[in-house]
């Protein structure tokens, strides 16, 4: 397996389906239920993925073997309760969760004052839990999406679900007037949302050590968000115990007070790396990149 | 229009740090993008966007339009004679 992301994300348009007609007639535990026996299906049957997962639980988290061989059991559980939970939400079951927010004064601020602002992720938690929240205050959420899937999943969740509360500006590697869209929402107070932690081929990358390994970033959110001009926050929807969720804001200026000589871009960086290295410490098993992503064993 | 598309080259040359290149190396109607021009890539399609924005008060917002104007020098310097500011 490769050390760059391929664009594809399992599951697909069928797996959704199957979960919101399993939540429809069975209700959530049942999908649950249901959920423990898909984690024991993939862990033999998604081999390269239950690899990558294994060795960042063994090489980055430093487990011992023991513990690396059962980590993709909770990871896969995490990463498949995030799908149910967010299918759920949308549903209209939004009762279900317990919500909880943590450094949100930036962005509210920015959202009431119609302040355009990039808003970066990463593939950790389930960032969409938090889109619900920031319609009914006012804002216009776009969410920069690089997965061609996505975009098949998302049909199939609004006939289903809620009216979808952001609009998805799709980036096609050979047409950059994504790029349009994008600048035109920040320049009319809209929130446009990244996810800074993964790329498909692109030509600059940004390197940093992230918990504790070398590793590559796409270099395009943060040189975009530094020549825009516009506010920056990291934003993370941590699943707590309990059906809990914690919406994690954070800016540039509050991981890294000093910039030192850094080139905006660059800052906003490492300001970046080191939000989601927190993050990541805190909860290690709603990492859901599961591919070489340190480039530990697959060729260089 | 050939002080224009001269001041264009110059402003793509200083955004996009292209420091071997004079503006009479750059060829008004050669593409921008692909291997036969410039080859630019999406960031440096973004610098034209913020030219375009910061220098001639051009808000663009159709995505479909932005192919056509960021053809070539040339296209650019057309678009910015019918609607700059």
């Amino acid at each position: 397996m490769g050390r760059k992301w391929e664009g594809r994300t399992r599951g697909g348009p069928f797996g959704y389906m199957f979960f919101i007609l399993l939540v429809r007639i069975a209700g959530i535990w049942a999908a649950y239920a249901f959920l423990s026996l898909v984690v024991l299906y993939f862990i033999p049957f998604a081999p390269s993925q239950t690899r990558s997962c294994r060795m960042y639980a063994r090489r980055i988290l430093g487990m011992g073997k023991f513990r690396a061989v059962l980590f993709p059991v909770r990871s896969y559980y995490a990463f498949g309760q995030s799908i149910i939970d967010r299918v759920v939400s949308s549903m209209g079951m939004r009762d279900r969760f317990g919500y909880s927010f943590d450094g949100h004064g930036k962005i509210m601020e920015y959202v009431r004052s119609g302040t355009g602002c990039i808003v970066i992720g990463a593939h950790v938690g389930s960032w969409q839990m938090g889109a619900q929240f920031f319609a009914p205050n006012g804002a216009k959420v776009n969410v920069v999406m690089y997965d061609n899937e996505y975009r098949n999943i998302k049909k199939v969740l609004e006939r289903n679900t809620d009216q979808c509360q952001f609009n998805v500006i799709p980036v096609n590697e050979e047409d950059w007037s994504f790029l349009i869209s994008i600048t035109s929402a920040v320049r009319n107070g809209e929130l446009v949302c990244f996810q800074g932690d993964r790329y498909m081929k692109e030509d600059r990358v940004f390197r940093a050590e992230f918990l504790g390994h070398e590793a590559e970033f796409p270099a395009g959110p943060f040189i975009l968000a530094a020549r825009l001009g516009c506010p920056v926050v990291f934003y993370y929807a941590m699943r707590g115990r309990g059906r809990n969720y914690r919406f994690i804001f954070r800016t540039p200026g509050m991981e890294l007070a000093d910039r030192g000589d850094m080139k905006e871009e660059e800052y906003i960086f490492r300001a970046y790396v080191a939000s989601l290295e927190s993050v990541v410490r805190e909860y290690p098993e709603q990492w859901f990149n599961y591919y070489d992503f340190w480039n530990l064993y697959s060729s260089r | 229009m050939e002080e224009l598309t001269e001041k264009l080259k110059a402003q793509i040359i200083e955004a996009l740090n292209l420091e071997d290149i004079r503006p009479e190396d750059i060829d008004t109607d050669a593409p921008l993008f692909g291997a036969s021009g410039l080859g630019l890539d999406s960031i440096d399609a973004l610098e034209l966007i913020l030219i375009l924005e910061r220098d001639y008060g051009i808000k663009m917002s159709n995505p479909g339009e932005g192919r056509k104007i960021l053809t070539s020098v040339r296209s650019m310097a057309d678009y910015i004679q019918a609607h700059g500011k």
